[in-house]
């Protein structure tokens, strides 16, 4: 029983980086329409800008967090700023093959001086693991999953409370009236992009720390968070934080009881059940539009 | 009556080519391209003429170079058999992704195609039991034909050559029927379309299909040169290579895919030098060009050869 | 038994009735107008019959057969055609190649026919090129045959969409406000036009706003109002009616 509850505890570790990096891939795709390739570079970006900083040029650990966050969400408003904004109303290829291009750009420079070898951040947690009640835990994770609850708490209050995340929601409606009633579009898709890239920065940061960092690693993550997306409905940004914790457990506990090879695998299979039996996503109403 | 020219033109300099051409390595280069164009073909179809972007189309590559790895050595089947298994197997995978997806929406087929190439891949390296794992097949056979066995370069080289033609000839008639005319209606007004009975998931789903099987094709064409077959082939730089073939040559005209795998198969060798830049190059290259330049290079070479002719007072060539 | 019956065709978006219990009929070889001022339901009816998108209640039997159940993109193979209340042709391609998309549903050729070049696929372009040619002969495009169609003048795209309409001899025309943006002269060529293409044996549902037109050429009228029928009958009968009057009226005061 301690077994199969320490499963769901790391599986709400994993789940919450999934999370956190699927609120902004479904927030974009569901906001501007783009089929967006590159997210998981974004991801990979976090985790090597926060190697560099806290193993390269001695960072505290705690300072890099907002280092990485800040970096990335500079990095994000670059890209929408040259590139993405020029896909607002292409084909679903374009914007693909785009996002792609940029994708393999990005991996393949990080390789040149990274090389491919995985390499971890070492954090200032004690590697013995807390003992929670006949619970083992590594304090390391359950930092991660305190980080990434509250940037997604976070996140929520900004999406709820205040006037951005009330320009973002009417936006999301209606863009047409949104503009009319005096919103800056342009700039809350800027806004949204940069933020869905600091979050998915976050995430490859938090993942690097107790994970390992290769400049390959956002290809699959992408993978994943288009799961979670899937599974959570277009643009559902609820959607996508439930369907994170769930995707999370569902590979931890197969994983630990079905098989560890095919862990990778299960994003994919239960893209498929939901895609042939809930295609708007788990949490829609109704199964058919 | 000038297009027919030009193919015989084309396809002379394609036959005596090896007689030039005495570098057994360039050679080599020409059959990977034969092996590229078949892929680039069909997903040209895909791609070009429907608008589905199959990102993960190289597992169906995957898939068929498996297949007919494995029933040549352990069933021993003949290695053209081979090849039409290899097709069908590859196609029934690709009927199964499109039916999950095209019932959805276009974007999901992207979602969908990308993360199964990464499951093939998954699932190969793996089942060490069938498929040796990462260590990959090794010794698959030449293919036979009219019992010469295709083991010398050149006669592989006129083999993909006549797949070639096959490919380009199916993609061409597929084109230029009510199918062809299917997809342009779809693409320019989707609901007028559907209201005359073409309905989306019907008509994509035939290039769905018919792009695997070539892949399939393509994959066991590719084993059955290199004799050899691991994991490795599921790489991105394989799929950013066709994606270059695609969008450089020309999606949506059957002439763009064939430039756009001969220029893209001899490019990496004149870079040589270079090659740890090769990748981020093309990362670029693939951004630039689809957003400057949509139509590929055959636009503008179109183009000219519409100013000389008209210059000279030659019939325009029709499109 | 008539070509077309509606029984109790009601669609509710929320908890708002768009169309509610709507039933006619339609005989085969006859002309019935669905009018009523703007918002009384008439295109989402429309849409309906055409499996545009599916109705909240009813049926619609076409020649016995239920249509609600079927896909907007099979509709055409029961001999239904439709046009749409904004112009829609093809625009990038010429009005030959617009009327060869539209006999697609005569060929029944595979892939395979196509690839080989059997009989049966030659038997079939060339019976869909002479199925072109007949159409656009009968509305009058001919000479335009290799014009795009983004480059004809409007009048004669509108002629175009009745072409592709009918391009896969269809039994029951549909068609959504014709006349509309069409200047006096157009629209007595389309009067001619649609009588014609009735006395060649087809049935039609009309939706219109002219009212000229509708009076003219209409063997029946169904009235519709905030979704419900009003009235119906002969054209003398509804010119008449004090309750179209004032649903007209009444809705012309407000405006």
């Amino acid at each position: 029983m301690n077994e199969f509850i320490q499963q769901i505890v790391n599986g709400l570790v994993i789940g919450s980086t999934y999370a956190l990096l699927t609120i902004g891939l479904t927030m974009i795709y569901g906001l501007m329409g783009v089929l967006n390739y590159a997210h998981g570079e974004l991801y990979m970006l976090g985790g090597v800008i926060a190697y560099y900083a806290v193993e390269a040029m001695g960072c505290n650990f705690f300072l890099s967090i907002p280092l990485t966050m800040i970096s990335c969400m500079v990095f994000g408003m670059l890209i929408e700023r040259i590139l993405i904004k020029r896909l607002y109303k292409a084909p679903i290829v374009t914007t693909a093959i785009v996002t792609i291009g940029l994708s393999i750009f990005l991996q393949n420079t990080i390789f040149l001086f990274w090389g491919s070898m995985p390499k971890t951040i070492n954090s200032p947690f004690p590697l013995a693991p807390i003992n929670l009640a006949g619970i083992k835990v590594s304090s390391i994770r359950m930092f991660v999953l305190g980080v990434a609850v509250v940037a997604i708490v976070v996140t929520q209050i900004i999406i709820k409370k205040t006037r951005l995340g009330m320009a973002l929601r009417a936006t999301f409606q209606d863009k047409d009236v949104a503009a009319m009633s005096g919103i800056n579009t342009r700039l809350v898709y800027t806004l949204t992009f940069a933020y869905g890239s600091m979050l998915a920065g976050l995430a490859g940061m938090l993942c690097g720390s107790f994970l390992t960092i290769s400049p390959f690693m956002g290809t699959q993550q992408t993978n994943k968070a288009w799961a979670v997306a899937v599974m959570g409905g277009r643009g559902d940004i609820m959607g996508a934080i439930g369907s994170g914790f769930i995707l999370g457990i569902v590979e931890t506990l197969g994983a630990g009881y079905i098989s560890s090879a095919y862990k990778d695998a299960f994003s994919f299979i239960i893209v498929v059940l939901v895609l042939v039996f809930k295609p708007n996503g788990l949490f829609s109403r109704n199964a058919k539009r | 009556m000038k297009r027919k020219n030009l193919i015989i033109v084309a396809l002379a300099i394609a036959l005596l080519l090896p007689a030039v051409v005495k570098s057994a390595y360039y050679i080599h280069i020409l059959i990977l391209a034969m092996m590229y164009i078949m892929m680039t073909e069909g997903l040209n179809l895909l791609t070009g003429y429907v608008g589905l972007l199959s990102v993960g189309h190289i597992a169906f590559l995957g898939i068929g170079a498996y297949t007919s790895a494995l029933i040549s050595l352990n069933l021993g089947v003949t290695p053209l058999l081979c090849m039409l298994i290899a097709g069908i197997v590859s196609a029934l995978f690709s009927f199964l992704v499109g039916k999950i997806t095209l019932r959805v929406r276009g974007s999901y087929f992207v979602i969908l195609t990308s993360a199964f190439s990464e499951i093939t891949k998954l699932v190969i390296n793996n089942s060490e039991s069938i498929t040796n794992g990462p260590m990959g097949l090794r010794n698959v056979p030449s293919p036979i034909l009219f019992g010469f066995e295709l083991h010398s370069k050149v006669s592989y080289y006129y083999f993909g050559l006549a797949l070639v033609v096959l490919t380009t000839y199916v993609c061409y008639r597929i084109v230029n029927s009510k199918y062809g005319r299917a997809f342009k209606a779809l693409r320019e007004q989707e609901e007028l379309a559907r209201t005359v009975g073409i309905g989306f998931g019907r008509y994509a789903m035939v290039t769905v299909v018919v792009s695997g099987f070539f892949a399939g094709v393509a994959g066991s064409y590719y084993v059955h040169y290199t004799h050899f077959i691991s994991p490795d082939i599921f790489g991105w730089s394989y799929t950013t290579t066709m994606l270059l073939m695609l969008v450089i040559g020309g999606k949506g005209t059957i002439i763009g895919p064939i430039i756009g795998s001969l220029l893209f198969s001899f490019i990496p060798e004149l870079l040589r030098a270079y090659d740890d830049f090769r990748l981020p190059i093309y990362g670029l290259i693939l951004m630039v060009s689809i957003l400057m330049m949509p139509d590929g290079i055959i636009a503008p070479i179109n183009h000219l050869a519409a100013g000389i002719q008209k210059k000279i007072g030659a019939p325009r060539l029709k499109s | 038994m008539a070509l077309l019956e509606v029984r109790n065709l009601s669609k509710y978006f929320g908890g708002l009735a768009a169309v509610n219990d709507v039933s006619f009929d339609l005989e085969e070889g006859q002309i019935l107008s669905l009018i009523g001022p703007n918002g009384a339901g008439k295109t989402t009816t429309f849409n309906m019959i055409s499996g545009s998108f599916p109705a909240t209640n009813g049926s619609v039997k076409f020649n016995g057969i239920e249509l609600l159940d079927k896909k907007a993109d099979t509709i055409t193979y029961f001999g239904i055609g439709r046009t749409f209340q904004i112009t829609a042709v093809f625009f990038d391609l010429s009005v030959f190649e617009n009327i060869l998309i539209a006999a697609h549903s005569l060929q029944k050729s595979t892939i395979a026919d196509a690839l080989l070049i059997t009989k049966r696929y030659k038997r079939e372009e060339a019976a869909i090129r002479e199925r072109a040619r007949e159409v656009l002969e009968f509305v009058d495009l001919w000479d335009s045959r290799d014009a795009t169609a983004s480059s004809l003048p409007y009048g004669k795209q509108r002629l175009l969409e009745i072409a592709i309409a009918l391009a896969n001899k269809p039994k029951l025309l549909l068609l959504d406000e014709p006349a509309a943006g069409l200047n006096p002269e157009e629209t007595r060529m389309l009067i001619e036009l649609i009588r014609k293409i009735r006395d060649s044996g087809v049935t039609i549902l009309l939706i219109e706003h002219n009212m000229g037109l509708v009076m003219n050429i209409s063997d029946h009228i169904v009235v519709l109002d905030h979704g419900e029928i009003i009235a119906r009958g002969l054209p003398q009968q509804i010119s008449q009616d004090p309750k179209v009057i004032e649903a007209y009226l009444g809705r012309g005061d407000a405006e």
